[in-house]
């Protein structure tokens, strides 16, 4: 059915809250790329049979990540007048014991993590569920401030009714209705927002341009490239609220008067990919993309387009080359995108992250957005926190959250009693911040103020058995292989530094090369052409500054701290 | 790869900006590799130069071509699989499959790649087979699940 009233929106709303908070027993698993690669795919099948063999009614649905993929697979059990319960690793061999305990009403006991949402009323006390922490209350989740990620791993994301239940598409709604394209950019500019994939510019400024440019056509990119390894956060909003991406996206277009969009999607995403594309269908068919949205006369088609594997096309510049159907080299600006950007029409591209930020800006206002965060950089950050670490995975907080905070409290600390030796944010581009440094605010002005950046929020931590030549050596080569050789400094330049580095790494260099790795990154850093040449000397340049013993070591006796 | 498979492909897409892309994907996906015959045959459906069509193929890693393994294996070193063993994941991939990175086993079973990144950083090391990704890995894990694999495709 075509959503084409407030009533329409009204029925949609109260079908997706059955769905959400059924009668009878339901059970949820976690079925993006990670649930999926640790058996949660098998699990499914289990619990259907299991289903058939008892005769048991109990509604099953998937859900995507929550962005803790060491929990996976995760499930949750809704029982009659209880508040959901969430279990983590949940193995095929439980599934007779959770379906025997269904059926006596009974809470399952094995791989009960915690309650999600126990203020909401609950018909019996349990006094199992005395015991049971909700899921505010509990690492990883305590201190998030998740309303990106609010609905991943909690709703389904193919059901348009069950986000509409979770107050989506009311921005849009709103937007096509009650306001003009400008006071949809005025929201925008007012709340704050600023580009998440790691440039952060100002991305009401970027509209308002936008919507000036003239051009007989105006395309809105959506750039799901995440190339930075060690980030998912993209992945983990288009498998687990692929709708509210949407939403954000068609908001641009309304914004700046285009009826195209494109989501430009990294090539290793492949059940994303998929999953993407059956997403956009459902949209259709329920009058969200395509012709007359919501029945406001506003037209807006979206599709996907899958890159090549090449981490450089996350370039805006790059990117659009890409999807004229050329190699992936940056271009020289101006003219800025905003001009003459996809085919030469006026075109802004924008990440994931910042895009779904949009209908809760729409929804709620940029007043109220503006509250979250610092002075100057509004709203929350999903940071990918990887390495070693007890809880590796994805924290929404507001930006200004303290650094060790996050690394300490929330994601558990270093693992086996070991301490943390350094924590490389914004990586791969960001610096390594020494242990007795990280009291730090997490914003890009304060990062900034030490000589680092925040990038597109990934965290690496260090502890004290890891070599900051070996890492870096890591990087080098990463670098050198997605450098398109466009631009002499990043070609040439890079390529050396890797050399040198190789050389340091295996001890067949003195103290003399150090010195030219820098020189060679002091050149790279001020004459590259894009930001890839331009940011890959940051943290080497500040490695050899910072963490001079790791090359002495390797300098001086051939030796990797990390296996020493 | 048959003409009229190409064409079919090369129709289906014809009406879309942006789909030269796609369009290799889909080649190879169905044949495996995209070779000069390919190349050529797409060019010249799409009315634009080879150089440009052999350019997309040879710039982007995610096209080869050459003819690639039945069963394409990924192994993931992104940061995190790099702090958590992936190198000795690697190496026993090498030593098992006996080819080197970018190689194709000599039967055309296995073709092996390293990727940056399969983002699943909290559960690394990652390797994926085809569509398939195993997470987790140490030494012991990906020497089982290699056996299975192995095994499976006799």
């Amino acid at each position: 059915m075509k959503i084409k009233n407030m009533k329409d929106l009204d029925k949609v709303k109260e079908i997706g809250m059955k769905s959400l908070f059924p009668k009878g027993p339901q059970i949820r698993i976690s079925m993006s790329t990670c649930g999926l690669a640790l058996g949660a795919d098998d699990l499914f099948q289990k619990i259907t049979e299991e289903k058939e063999k008892t005769g048991i009614r109990i509604s099953l649905h998937q859900t995507g990540c929550s962005g803790f993929c060491d929990l996976e697979p995760m499930a949750i059990v809704r029982l009659p007048g209880k508040p959901a319960l969430l279990y983590t690793r949940v193995t095929v061999e439980s599934v007779e014991q959770i379906i025997q305990d269904i059926q006596k009403k009974k809470i399952p006991q094995k791989g009960l993590f915690c309650t999600i949402g126990s203020d909401s009323v609950t018909a019996m006390p349990d006094p199992v569920l005395n015991e049971i922490p909700d899921y505010q209350d509990v690492t990883p989740f305590k201190g998030q401030h998740r309303m990106l990620l609010e609905n991943c791993g909690i709703i389904d994301p193919l059901s348009v009714a069950e986000y509409v239940a979770m107050a989506g598409y009311s921005a849009l709604f709103k937007a096509l209705h009650q306001m003009r394209p400008e006071e949809v950019i005025k929201e925008v500019v007012e709340s704050g927002l600023r580009g998440r994939g790691g440039a952060w510019f100002p991305t009401g400024f970027k509209w308002d341009m936008a919507s000036k440019s003239s051009g007989d056509e105006k395309f809105v990119i959506c750039n799901a490239d995440e190339g930075d390894p060690g980030a998912y956060k993209d992945r983990t909003i288009m498998e687990g609220n692929p709708l509210k991406l949407f939403e954000g996206i068609v908001l641009a277009g309304y914004a700046i008067g285009s009826h195209h969009g494109i989501i430009y999607l990294r090539e290793e995403y492949h059940h994303t990919f998929g999953f993407l594309n059956t997403a956009i269908e459902i949209a259709k068919r329920f009058g969200l993309l395509g012709k007359n949205i919501l029945s406001s006369g506003f037209n807006f088609s979206l599709n996907i387009v899958r890159g090549g594997g090449s981490y450089v096309c996350g370039e805006e510049t790059a990117l659009m080359d890409s999807l004229e159907g050329e190699v992936g080299d940056p271009r020289l600006r101006p003219p800025f995108p905003i001009e003459k950007g996809l085919w030469a029409r006026p075109t802004i591209v924008n990440n994931v992250e910042t895009l779904s930020n949009v209908p809760l800006i729409i929804q709620n206002g940029g007043k109220w957005y503006k509250n979250i965060g610092t002075e100057k950089a509004k709203g929350t950050k999903i940071l990918s926190v990887i390495g070693n670490v007890k809880h590796p995975g994805l924290y929404e907080v507001p930006l200004g959250t303290n650094l060790k905070q996050v690394i300490f409290e929330m994601a558990g600390g270093p693992v086996n009693g070991k301490s943390i030796k350094a924590v490389q944010v914004g990586s791969p581009f960001g610096t390594f911040i020494p242990a007795d440094k990280l009291d730090v605010s997490l914003d890009p002005e304060a990062l900034r103020e030490i000589g680092s950046m925040i990038g597109s929020g990934v965290i690496v931590a260090l502890d004290q058995d890891a070599c900051i030549v070996d890492i870096l050596h890591h990087l080098l080569t990463f670098f050198v292989e997605e450098s398109c050789g466009k631009c002499v400094p990043c070609r040439e330049g890079v390529s050396r530094m890797e050399e040198l580095m190789i050389e340091i790494y295996n001890g067949r260099a003195g103290m003399k090369e150090l010195d030219i790795l820098n020189e060679l990154g002091e050149t790279a850093r001020d004459f590259s052409l894009c930001a890839l040449g331009g940011g890959a000397p940051a943290p080497i340049l500040n490695g050899i500054k910072d963490f001079k013993k790791d090359f002495e070591a390797h300098i001086k006796t051939g030796k990797c701290l990390r296996f020493s | 790869m048959e003409k009229e498979k190409i064409e079919k492909i090369v129709n289906k897409h014809r009406n879309e900006k942006s789909a030269i892309l796609a369009i290799l994907h889909e080649v190879q996906a169905e044949d495996n590799q995209l070779n000069a015959e390919s190349l050529k045959y797409i060019a010249l459906l799409l009315g634009v130069p080879y150089a440009n069509v052999f350019g997309l193929a040879t710039f982007y890693s995610a096209f080869s071509t050459e003819k690639r393994g039945k069963t394409l294996v990924r192994a993931c070193d992104g940061i995190s699989c790099h702090i958590n063993g992936a190198e000795e994941v690697i190496e026993v991939l090498k030593s098992k499959l006996n080819i080197e990175l970018g190689q194709t086993t000599w039967d055309e079973a296995f073709g092996l790649e390293k990727v940056r990144c399969l983002g699943l950083c909290s559960i690394s090391p990652n390797v994926s087979f085809n569509d398939r990704t195993y997470s987790n890995l140490n030494k012991e894990k990906i020497l089982g699940i290699l056996q299975k694999v192995m095994g499976d495709s006799k």
